[in-house]
């Protein structure tokens, strides 16, 4: 049997693996060699690859670079907050539905539909409301709630208004998964408690949340892992004016703010992104894994 | 089939007070405008010039012209560009679904030390930048000839696999092997049992592989950027990008950009209308594994 | 049965699929050779002259039988496409680039050296480009032969001067205005200021010379809301172009700037330190829709402070000046063409102290009566391509260079200021007009803010510009002579983080 697959495993492997291979693993070495070169996006300087091999160079200038340092602490901040959010209306969304019953099916397909919308869409959208409705809402003469005026000209502000963007769009999402997490909890586990005559915080500290860690563990993945690389959003809002570019904006604008177009710092830049990324996202993964194999 | 033998209805009526649940109605009622507001204000504003949208960005237009939106939609080239995209999804999706499932129900039936391995460089693509191999993608994909449609069509087929490969493999793991050798008893080829049992024993999970993937790739903005640029024939969000930069570099024109969201963003609005219990399946099972 | 027929379909499928990829991607690299299909490929950078140049090749390719492939692409991502352009199997033999762009192309050794053209006729037409105006690297090259020549300062209409100190003629005031110290400016300023706000008719003085306001406001003067069109969302327009300004006190040229030393760098804080105090003056004066546009949130809003939005308050007559170049003329155009026959340039004036120019021969005086004047584009022939595709490169920028009909292209059909422009140019256009007889009066300063670090596009922009922006937000209150030492102190700053050692 196995003798079988295993004749058929190139043939039918193969597509994906070439595939994979061009689009992902073999770009991805090249770049990662291309980082300790002199690469200007047409040539090497010095004529080849190989003579233009600068070593850590390139890493010890993006270390240099206030605007690479600031971007990195910038995505750093927003990710913790959006990641907050975004689960945290995530489930409270879910819990709702969830009590409400039946009849929530209308719901349920509202708070998903900023999921289909792309990024840069919503951004114009979202940039014209903060610049036009809240200032007319909170400005003077409306609630003068001065923080959530002129939100897109300030970078401690315009973290908070990508934070409310990106939870209106991604909250629908996480509640749909927090949904299946919870429809997979048996209710005779509730019926005990309730016998026990413990109250509904209890409960959910003690059984709702435990039996959550799988779907927490998804929506953390991934509200991480899309806070840490989100760019559309950030070009459509401030296009990084104010101090407001966000490490993958960043990367790309390496090579706008430098001439000759320094490519291999863009790409020691996104070297040093993804190693940041995946930090992140195994501690992440490796942490709520423990917690589910505990609860 | 625990949560049936329970009889949820008299389990929630015991515990719930209507007064209770009337106010998660109103509080989800008020969410659900909050939610709905930004794509209302996006609507009614696309019926207005600049002028009305910046004096009173609140108001109803006055009279319901459809001037702005048809400008709009020509100016994005709205019917080519939609064409485009939508063309570009499906057949990427295509590619995604027929490479990663055989894929994946290859390394699923060989479970060794070194397709275990595979998976993982696989998955772990799934934490990979794009930033940090686009250029040379660019240019290794330009020195093939593939800076173009098609070459963008094959890159967004080797960015899905990751994810979809993890998805697939997650769910093929449950499908019993004594089907297909049941199956290959009766004489089956590789090709019938792949389509014959596994295909369709794996559909709900391929469905969540079509709505993931399509919802990024209708939406991305810099892989085609980077790829087609300011080509002629342009994807959805790309001709919206240039409709901004062009229109005004300098200046939002606002009576230009609303129009053409709303135009952007309707055939996928209009699709999840009529496919919403298949978009909603396929993100739950995504996460359920 | 089933099993086979589904087999079948199965692979059909999949051949099917695989065969269209192929197929797909046939086509795609072919439409990408094509090589020789055309003689040669021009890939035109400026998107303002895109249309007269697709005629200008047309008629060009009748008179000479050859095919021509032409790109024309303004604007945005120049760049990045010109540099895919580049990297292609079919590559331009003649392009456009700047100072911004020479650097990449010099290094990577693409572009042809002028000043060994293999042809005699753009050899000798390049030597003849003046010295300040010529591409290089690093001084010694001659890359490329001017598209044109733009300048910029402080547009005014003159009517409104005439309505404003009742003068039946405005050549005296305009003379004396060159001439006038940044002093004089400044009175002249608040005195306008206090005529628009109090309908406060005092005197000014300019160049020694009285002039008094009009006892009452007519109604074009009437119209006014402060002294300057400022487009404070547009970090451009004061980060690039008035930082140029202060440049200019210590680089003669774009390549002089590209290649500062750290000392040249801590020379500019003076410089920047007077153009803070200028700008200080401007966002003071700004003119709004309903009047005055004050410092704070609004004055950096796109929707109240555009470039579009200024050049608005200027054409309906909101606003004395506005600080633009004379690409503008178009914008103004379509909102008010009936003050295009009177509009001209003035300068642009600094409160400099000699000791703040490091440019020797250059003085206060001769520095307040310049307007900046530069070549934003050069045409550059392509060492990548065929000696024969190079060679007909040459031959047509020699044509549109040196023959009557190539000449007279330049200046009718692109309305470009030829960058070797005499008293016999005239154009419609009265700013072209204006600047031409700058040039010819050799009132001119450079264009140094083409070399500050990734040519305006980094510290222009996002370094000066940044600050600038943030002051203009959070300082509505008063700036101090502080505010303009800090202001210049990070400029300088933030163009010294960028300067490694090469």
């Amino acid at each position: 049997m196995s003798g079988y697959y295993k004749k058929w495993f190139w043939p039918l492997a193969l597509p994906g693996l070439i595939l994979f291979a061009a689009v992902v693993l073999v770009p991805f070495l090249i770049g990662l060699f291309y980082s300790f070169t002199a690469w200007r996006g047409t040539y090497f300087v010095g004529g080849s690859a190989w003579s233009s091999f600068v070593g850590l160079e390139n890493y010890a200038r993006i270390f240099q670079s206030r605007q690479f340092l600031h971007s990195l602490v910038y995505t750093l901040q927003f990710t913790a907050m959006a990641v907050i959010s975004i689960s945290v209306a995530g489930l409270l969304l879910a819990l709702m539905l969830d009590y409400a019953g039946k009849r929530v099916a209308l719901f349920r397909t509202i708070f998903f539909l900023p999921n289909l919308l792309g990024g840069l869409a919503l951004g114009f959208i979202w940039q014209f409301i903060y610049q036009n409705v809240f200032n007319r809402i909170f400005g003077e003469g409306g609630l003068n709630i001065e923080f959530l005026t002129n939100m897109t000209q300030d970078s401690t502000k315009n973290l908070f208004a990508l934070v409310i963007m990106v939870t209106w769009q991604m909250a629908g999402y996480m509640m749909i998964i927090f949904i299946a997490g919870l429809n997979n909890i048996p209710r005779d586990l509730y019926e005990a408690g309730s016998l026990d005559g413990v109250n509904m915080w209890t409960k959910f500290r003690y059984i709702t949340l435990p039996m959550l860690m799988p779907s927490i563990t998804i929506v953390l993945f991934l509200t991480l892992a899309s806070s840490l690389k989100l760019l559309d959003q950030n070009v459509a809002l401030t296009n990084g004016s104010f101090n407001t570019s966000m490490l993958s904006l960043q990367i790309l604008r390496t090579v706008r703010y430098t001439q000759p177009p320094d490519y291999g710092q863009a790409q020691a830049q996104a070297v040093v992104f993804f190693i940041l990324v995946a930090i992140i996202g195994l501690i992440q993964v490796y942490i709520t894994k423990k917690k589910e194999v505990d609860a | 089939m625990i949560r049936a033998a329970s009889s949820p209805d008299v389990h929630k009526r015991s515990v719930r007070m209507p007064g209770g649940r009337i106010a998660v109605y109103a509080v989800l009622t008020l969410i659900a405008l909050g939610t709905l507001f930004p794509l209302l204000f996006l609507s009614i504003n696309s019926f207005k010039d600049q002028g009305a949208i910046v004096a009173e960005p609140m108001a109803l237009p006055k009279d319901w012209s459809f001037v702005y939106i048809s400008e709009a939609l020509s100016q994005i080239n709205f019917g080519q560009a939609a064409f485009i995209t939508a063309g570009i999804t499906i057949l990427s999706v295509g590619l995604i679904v027929f490479c990663s499932s055989l894929l994946s129900w290859m390394l699923v039936r060989n479970n060794s030390t070194s397709s275990r391995g595979l998976l993982l460089v696989l998955t772990a693509a799934m934490l990979v930048p794009f930033q940090s191999l686009m250029y040379p993608l660019i240019h290794q994909f330009e020195s093939f000839g593939l800076k173009n449609l098609p070459g963008l069509i094959l890159m967004y087929g080797g960015f899905g696999l990751g994810m979809s490969v993890f998805l697939y493999h997650g769910f093929m793991r449950s499908v019993p092997l004594a089907l297909e050798e049941a199956a290959l008893i009766d004489g089956a080829s590789i090709g019938s049992l792949f389509f014959r049992i596994v295909f369709p024993l794996v559909q709900p999970i391929t469905v969540t592989v079509i709505i993931l993937n399509s919802l990024w790739i209708w939406n991305d903005y810099l892989l085609p950027f980077l790829v087609l640029g300011n080509a002629e024939h342009k994807t959805l969000t790309l001709e919206l990008y240039y409709a901004k930069m062009l229109a005004g570099q300098f200046s939002n024109p606002w009576e230009l950009i609303f129009p053409a969201v709303l135009g952007s963003i309707i055939p996928i609005v209009v699709l999840y209308v009529f496919l919403q219990k298949y978009f909603i399946k396929g993100v739950t099972e995504g996460a359920v594994k | 049965m089933g099993m086979k027929g589904t087999w079948r379909r199965w692979t059909a499928g999949a051949a099917g699929l695989a065969l269209g990829t192929l197929l797909l991607s046939g086509c795609g690299s072919q439409e990408a050779k094509a090589p020789t299909s055309y003689d040669f490929y021009i890939f035109n950078g400026k998107s303002e002259n895109a249309e007269a140049m697709e005629e200008v090749v047309d008629r060009y390719e009748a008179e000479t039988g050859l095919t021509i492939r032409l790109f024309s692409l303004g604007t945005t991502d120049v760049a990045e496409t010109l540099r895919s352009e580049m990297n292609s199997s079919a590559k331009p033999a003649l392009f456009s680039t700047n100072i911004g762009g020479v650097m990449e192309w010099s290094e990577s050794g693409a572009i042809l050296d002028l000043n060994e053209a293999s042809d005699p006729e753009l050899k000798a037409l390049a030597a003849e480009v003046p010295e300040p105006l010529r591409l290089s690297a690093d001084g010694s090259q001659n890359y490329g032969i001017p598209y044109n020549i733009e300048g910029y300062g402080l547009i005014v209409d003159t009517r409104m001067v005439e309505e404003l100190f009742n003068l039946d003629n405005p050549d005296s005031f305009l003379e004396d205005f060159k001439a006038a110290t940044y002093d004089e400016f400044e009175n002249l300023v608040n005195g306008v200021d206090a005529y628009i706000t109090n309908n406060q008719a005092g005197d000014v003085t300019l160049n020694g010379e009285t002039y008094t306001f009009a006892p009452s406001k007519t109604e074009l003067t009437s119209q006014l809301t402060g002294v300057f069109a400022e487009a404070g969302a547009e970090k451009w327009t004061y980060g690039d172009h008035m930082g140029n300004m202060a440049m200019n006190a210590v680089f003669s040229s774009a390549v002089d700037a590209r290649n500062a030393s750290e000392e040249q760098v801590d020379e500019l804080q003076a410089p920047l330190e007077k153009l803070a105090q200028t700008l200080d003056l401007y966002s003071l004066h700004a003119a709004g829709m309903n009047g005055p546009l004050e410092r704070g949130p609004s004055y950096i809003n796109s929707s109240t402070a555009s470039y579009d939005v200024s050049v608005q308050l200027f054409s309906g007559g909101k606003a004395l000046f506005l600080k633009q170049g004379n690409w503008v003329y178009p914008n103004i155009e379509k909102l008010n063409p009936d003050i295009l026959p009177t509009l001209t340039f003035l300068p642009i004036k600094l409160p400099l102290e000699q000791s703040d120019i490091k440019i020797e021969g250059l003085t206060v005086e001769q520095f307040n009566q310049s307007v900046p004047q530069f070549v934003p584009s050069y045409y550059a022939i392509n060492t990548r391509v065929t000696q024969r595709e190079q060679e007909l490169a040459q031959q047509f920028l020699v044509w549109l260079n040196t023959t009557e009909e190539g000449r007279r292209t330049i200046v009718e059909d692109f309305q470009f200021i030829p960058y070797n422009a005499d008293e016999n140019v005239k154009f419609e256009n009265t700013l072209n007009n204006s600047l031409i007889e700058y040039q010819l009066a050799g009132n001119t300063l450079s264009n140094p803010f083409n070399g500050s670090p990734a040519g305006g596009a980094y510290w222009g922009q996002e370094v000066f510009g940044s600050i600038l922006q943030e002051r203009y937000y959070n300082r509505a209150g008063e700036w101090t002579p502080e505010d303009y030492r800090t202001i210049a102190e990070q400029a300088v700053q933030g163009w010294k983080d960028v300067m490694y050692e090469t």
